[in-house]
């Protein structure tokens, strides 16, 4: 008995780190995507110029997310 | 000799002197502005402003921070030229120029300080910009405007050159932003980085954007080689405004989450 129940828990601790390190692998596109968005606003904000804002958060996203892989 | 007669000879020769000097400074003010007829400046960017003012109040994630530094360092690896003769101008990059290790930053932060080539014909008092956006081109043709340009008696030296200071303020995105230009007016002729052309009595040596500044860092006047610039043909060419509204449908789609 003493047996099974250490074996659940190792299942259980394994599970359990698995699935934060799955919810913190897709919290990170999340960041980039807000940062890309925070990037394009303030080019935006300095240019007036939608195109340039488009260009900054395609850049911006496919930086951090390259940085953070 | 009698007083009258004295007096007719000196009016005879005063008039001679003042003829004789009116012609000479004629022809030095005909020669000094004939001097430049063409030219080539390189230009270098600064956007150490842009990155002081995106993390001034602290608020930048660190991953935006980097984003900001990562742009202005690029920035600091840009060249632009510009050629000139007495009708026409054209500003771009310096081609083949990489400013960074990522191609894709390259290519943002180039469309940042200039987005395409910009042609300037001040007979006809256009310019065009030929750009483009994902893939698709763009000719945008526009006016040489009269812009309310404050002259100052504000100096300093770029190149060896003296330029004096002159001032614009500018409505972007809502809110009043000063642009400050240094031109020369020992180079008579109104070019400029950009958009910039047609305005001030003098070639600008440093442009200050509310997001970068431009510094000639090298002049040429009057190369050996004539400098030509085909102004853009059989192109299809749209106005500033259709061009704004199609930016704006790109502004549109990030406002929706992209």
């Amino acid at each position: 008995m003493k047996r099974v129940i250490f074996l659940m828990t190792i299942v259980f601790a394994i599970g359990l780190s698995s699935s934060s390190l799955n919810a913190a692998t897709l919290k990170i596109p999340t960041d980039c995507e807000g940062m890309a968005f925070d990037y394009a606003d303030y080019i935006y904000d300095k240019y007036n110029d939608g195109f340039k804002a488009g260009k900054a958060f395609t850049t911006a996203l496919a930086l951090c997310e390259a940085a953070m892989n | 000799m009698p007083d009258f007669l004295s007096g007719i000879l000196f009016n005879k020769n005063m008039k001679k002197y003042i003829l004789v000097y009116l012609s000479f400074a004629l022809l030095v003010t005909n020669v000094l502005s004939a001097q430049i007829v063409s030219g080539k400046v390189w230009y270098n960017v600064s956007m150490e402003d842009f990155y002081k003012d995106g993390v001034k109040d602290g608020r930048a994630s660190p991953e935006l921070e980097r984003m900001y530094r990562m742009t202005a360092d690029a920035a600091n690896n840009i060249q632009l030229e510009l050629l000139f003769n007495h009708e026409q101008s054209i500003f771009q990059h310096q081609k083949g120029l990489s400013i960074s290790d990522y191609e894709e930053l390259d290519e943002f932060v180039k469309y940042l300080i200039a987005k395409g080539v910009y042609f300037t014909n001040l007979t006809k008092g256009k310019q065009i910009l030929q750009t483009s956006y994902e893939g698709r081109k763009y000719n945008v043709r526009s006016e040489i405007t009269k812009q309310d340009w404050t002259l100052t008696k504000e100096k300093k030296e770029f190149e060896k050159f003296i330029c004096n200071k002159a001032v614009l303020v500018k409505e972007i995105a809502g809110k009043n932003r000063e642009i400050i230009a240094w031109y020369a007016p020992e180079i008579p002729v109104p070019f400029g980085p950009v958009d910039c052309v047609g305005n001030l009595p003098g070639l600008i040596l440093e442009l200050k954007l509310p997001i970068a500044t431009y510094t000639a860092s090298e002049i040429e006047l009057n190369p050996k080689k004539d400098i030509k610039i085909d102004w853009p043909k059989d192109i299809d060419t749209m106005t500033e405004e259709e061009y704004k509204k199609e930016g704006d449908k790109v502004k549109t789609l990030l406002d929706r989450g992209w």
